[in-house]
């Protein structure tokens, strides 16, 4: 799940130490590659490089499937970049393996002025890994505005109840049956737990039962959860108006083929960025009848 | 003369002797000097950084601590069983009919010389949650209403890889067993009976005794082997679930082939080193101040 990213200014080589240096590069790994977010941070570089003359950045992108490979290869050849960015389940796992230095202690003491709780997930034992560098993942719903309109449709479901009415005016077939336009996409692919958290949260069922910081039970067994689950299947395999293999969700929104989809809010940048002319708006994820 | 045949027979163990020097002997040695080095895979250098990836492995990597003890458990849970069970097979297939005792032989150690992988890989099936041949004997034959989750279970898969060894190495020690049995003279059991000794106490007092030297021979190449673990986990877990399975020689493959640290892993191996070699020597002790 891309929710957090973060960008770890190690002991050595922090942009803070590059500030005392003369005419030096900042190296910055990350992995932002939709337009938007690249024009944030080309903007953030650009104003950096204002406020310290001396410092030129040089970033360097990667697919972020590819980017811990890419630290851990710089890394063993001498070549890591200053900062660079891991996600927080990386953080622990470097950490475990002892392979990642704490962040300086004033860099700690900064992070523990500024209140985000956000620093909490990057440390560990009282010391500071890292710092968050872009925050999101909260799941939204979206739905095409030129879809909707040209069905006839004035505005998104808010309901459960509401959600198979409105999917089935949106889905069209051809004359052989075959789907040429979805109704509502899947929550990402099946094979993750992405699809399945919208629909659970909505229902107020949990995945894990969490004692002391520990999931000591699944709950997907519980009613809550079936009943979002049995909601799920209905809609693709009851209903016809929901499929994973349509465009695989994403890319059949983002090609305006599929009406509504509920995926993580920093899609919306991506969406963007990969069809500008689509008209497409956000809301909250349908609530449950329960 | 004496000259010219020795350097027949030098001549003739030369080509192993290159081999095993270059292979073993040069690798051993160059393994020491890597584990004093902070070398990268990459570019080739090496910096000398003394005793840095022994006290970074000792202070700071929290997985290497898993490892050892998983490791430790392993080999105490395999060893154990291993030599009970191949004892026990040694002892059951000596008593019944020569014929029926070469099929049983062959079946007992068919895993010994079946592929690692191959083998690994059935049982990851049999092991199954949902649709596992053991999970559905538990739950149809045997009333389990909650069968374990076996290699998705941090608490279950570490003994699931062990039951996989000890199958594959009993019939090795059942060899082995069988060979010190049918070195043990008759007439040592033969004055036992006339001493009136019952069978269970002919185990006790004759049999075991003599077996000492075997049952050394199976503990020490057990423990070395058992130290050594790889494939098991690899195939089947791959360190996980989290380090539930995480033993020392896969800690070493991922710090030097995956987190490319070639140093610390040398260094790791050669603590591995050091480990089976003080337990070998303890054993060693052991068993020589017992048959003294």
């Amino acid at each position: 799940m891309k929710t957090l990213k973060v960008s770890l200014a190690l002991a050595i080589g922090s942009i803070f130490i590059v500030q005392a240096a003369n005419a030096v590069t900042l190296r910055f790994l990350d992995d932002v590659e939709f337009r938007t977010g690249v024009e944030v941070l080309q903007e953030i570089i650009k104003d950096f490089e204002k406020l310290h003359p001396r410092v030129k950045v040089e970033r360097t992108q990667f697919e972020w499937l590819d980017l811990r490979q890419q630290v851990i290869i710089r890394s063993a050849g001498g070549t890591l970049d200053d900062v660079f960015a891991l996600t927080p389940p990386q953080v622990t796992e470097f950490y475990m393996k002892g392979l990642l230095d704490p962040a300086p202690q004033y860099l700690k003491e900064d992070m523990e002025k500024s209140m985000i709780k956000a620093w909490d997930i990057l440390k560990i034992k009282g010391k500071l890994y890292g710092v968050p560098a872009m925050g999101g993942g909260t799941i939204a719903f979206f739905y095409n505005k030129d879809l909707f309109a040209e069905a006839g449709v004035d505005k998104p479901p808010t309901t459960w109840d509401e959600v198979l009415p409105i999917a089935q005016k949106l889905t069209k077939r051809d004359a052989n049956g075959n789907l040429v336009q979805l109704g509502i996409g899947p929550f990402s692919q099946l094979k993750d737990v992405f699809p399945y958290s919208a629909w659970f949260r909505s229902n107020n069922a949990w995945y894990w039962e969490i004692k002391d910081n520990k999931a000591v039970r699944p709950r997907c067994d519980e009613p809550n959860a079936i009943e979002a689950l049995t909601f799920m299947h209905d809609l693709i395999y009851k209903h016809g108006v929901c499929d994973p293999k349509f465009g695989g969700g994403y890319f059949g929104f983002v090609l305006g083929k599929t009406a509504m989809i509920g995926i993580a809010s920093w899609v919306a940048l991506a969406v963007d960025s990969e069809n500008p002319d689509l008209n497409f708006a956000s809301t909250l994820v349908p609530y449950s009848r329960s | 003369m004496a000259i010219t045949r020795s350097l027949i027979g030098y001549s003739f163990i030369a080509p192993s002797l290159v081999v095993l020097g270059f292979f073993t002997i040069y690798s051993v040695v160059f393994l020491f000097k890597l584990s004093f080095t902070k070398y990268s895979i990459l570019t080739g250098d090496s910096v000398f950084i003394g005793l840095k990836n022994y006290y970074d492995i000792l202070s700071r990597d929290l997985v290497f601590y898993m490892a050892l003890k998983n490791t430790f458990v392993f080999v105490v849970g395999v060893v154990l069983f291993s030599t009970l069970l191949g004892l026990m097979a040694a002892v059951l297939i000596q008593q019944i009919h020569k014929r029926l005792q070469t099929v049983m032989k062959v079946i007992f150690y068919i895993p010994v010389v079946t592929s690692a992988v191959a083998g690994a890989l059935i049982w990851v099936f049999l092991y199954l949650p949902q649709f596992g041949l053991i999970n559905y004997a538990l739950t149809h034959y045997l009333g389990v209403s909650r069968p374990p989750n076996w290699l998705f279970d941090s608490n279950w898969a570490l003994p699931a890889i062990m039951m996989v060894s000890v199958w594959r190495w009993f019939g090795f020690n059942m060899v082995i067993f069988l060979a010190g049995l049918a070195g043990i003279p008759n007439i040592c059991y033969e004055a036992a009976m006339i001493d009136g000794a019952s069978r269970p106490k002919i185990f006790w007092h004759v049999t075991l005794p003599l077996l000492r030297p075997t049952t050394f021979f199976v503990i020490v190449t057990g423990v070395i082997q058992a130290f050594q673990v790889f494939d098991l986990v690899n195939v089947m877990t791959r360190g996980g679930p989290g380090h539930a399975t995480e033993v020392i020689v896969y800690h070493v493959y991922q710090t030097s082939f995956q987190f490319l640290r070639i140093g610390r892993a040398t260094a790791m191996a050669v603590i591995l080193f050091g480990i089976i070699l003080v337990m070998t020597l303890v054993q060693l002790k052991v068993i020589r101040s017992s048959l003294a």
